[in-house]
């Protein structure tokens, strides 16, 4: 068999194969996202939590259905979350009225100092306290800040890990707040 | 997962860690690749560094430009370090501008230095496969395999270390064969040889983007690119005595046999 005809067969060979394996593999084009397991990805259903805020009152994630939220992991020891704030506040009073909220999640710091921090950079956002940090592992928070979007619909559309300007801020609500 | 190496009171990211070191190991091969096709390895390193440097200035350029008055309010904003605050194409566009030029410069030769680039990038691609499973990204359907591991709370496909193993086997495969292969084969086989190893795994990975009746994107492009390479190595074969023609050993031992 010469060169050409063995590469012929190798070319037709793959071609079949190939395309039986994609066959073979296909899947079903009505799944929705929401449909998804719940885990802290972009594309799947934000996992659900109930946290206390620094008043005592309960917030549900699961409560704020139908809104698009900003879920910001932050520490008040954390420089880069500290410089984003003032971001997120503008987008929280900007758009806060027409179903944005932005929701910060304090790692493990006691409500006096979450207090002072909220009032020393003047944030009127709503924040909750992680104080056993159980929320952060379930979204596997391995640095600060780390920051989801979510739709309306409560799945996330876009993780961004480190601080943000207002840029990419802007850039991101796009996901969730055309 | 492993998304944080902790180092007393560091703590290192492996993600972007993995992906420094893979862009160093596949620059580094790509060097050893272009001195064994006569091309000083220097060459190589100069030609990372400056498509680094035009990737990172272009890619925020690129950001600039579509947020411009988002920048305007806040200049300071333009040194962020946040790597998401770039713009891709822009930053894929000016890696092409700096190797194109870089080539015409120094008058390059294109398919040896296509031959060094593509197998380079092949570590490259393995690493960020082992980062990607590290960090839970592009993770697998569930399994049961016996191989099968932990990633968000499921046994699943370690399809990640599929990508890397198959694309190390490629790496060994064409570093084997490499004496038999003239310039520019190498680029074309190692091109195709990934495609061929995305065609397979990602029949495994979770959550694809989905393309037509329900067939998953990426093994599509796989499957397209491979066809086209292969096709471009047939006719190769038209060839064989043509400078960038395909000629294989099994090849030269019929043709001497006649």
């Amino acid at each position: 068999m010469t060169t050409k005809r063995r590469f012929s067969l190798i070319l037709i060979l793959t071609f079949l194969l190939g395309g039986w394996w994609i066959w073979q593999h296909r899947l079903p084009t009505d799944i929705t996202a929401s449909a998804r397991p719940a885990i802290p990805r972009a594309g799947n259903p934000a996992p659900d939590f109930t946290l206390l805020n620094p008043a005592g009152n309960e917030v549900h994630l699961s409560g704020l259905k139908g809104q698009a939220v900003v879920l910001n992991f932050w520490a008040s020891w954390c420089g880069p979350c500290r410089a984003e704030m003032p971001e997120l506040q503008q987008a929280y009073q900007q758009f806060g009225k027409n179903g944005l909220v932005v929701l910060g999640v304090n790692q493990g710091e006691p409500v006096s100092i979450v207090n002072d921090f909220l009032a020393q950079l003047q944030l009127t956002f709503p924040v909750v306290l992680d104080q056993q940090l159980q929320v952060s592992q379930l979204y596997h928070i391995n640095s600060l800040p780390t920051t989801f979007f979510i739709d309306r619909d409560g799945i996330i559309r876009e993780v961004v890990i480190g601080q943000m300007n207002a840029a990419l801020l802007k850039e991101r609500l796009r996901s969730i707040y055309p | 997962m492993i998304s944080t190496l902790h180092l007393g009171p560091v703590a290192l990211p492996t993600y972007p860690l993995l992906a420094l070191l893979g862009f160093y190991l596949g620059l580094w091969l790509a060097a050893q690749i272009a001195a064994r096709r006569g091309i000083n390895p220097d060459h190589l390193y100069n030609l990372g560094f400056y498509a680094a440097i035009a990737a990172a200035v272009v890619g925020r350029i690129g950001h600039i430009l579509l947020f411009f008055p988002a920048y305007r309010s806040d200049p300071i904003s333009i040194l962020s370090p946040n790597l998401a605050a770039f713009q891709p194409v822009f930053a894929v566009a000016a890696v092409a501008i700096v190797i194109l030029f870089y080539q015409r410069r120094y008058h390059l030769p294109v398919a040896e230095l296509g031959d060094a680039l593509a197998y380079g990038a092949l570590l490259t691609l393995a690493t960020l496969a082992l980062a990607d499973g590290l960090n839970g990204r592009h993770f697998g359907i569930a399994s049961t395999q016996p191989w099968a591991i932990e990633q968000w709370s499921m046994a699943r496909h370690p399809v990640q270390y599929y990508e890397m193993l198959g694309t190390l086997l490629l790496i060994a495969l064409l570093w084997w064969r490499q004496q038999t292969l003239r310039p520019g084969q190498l680029g074309l086989w190692a091109a195709a040889g990934y495609a061929a190893v995305r065609l397979f795994v990602d029949a495994y990975r979770d959550q694809p983007a989905l393309i037509g009746d329900g067939y998953r994107q990426s093994q599509v492009i796989a499957f397209i690119a491979l066809m086209i390479l292969l096709l471009v190595l047939y006719q190769s074969l038209a060839e064989p005595d043509t400078p960038n023609g395909i000629t294989f050993e099994w090849q030269q031992e019929e043709d001497g046999s006649r």
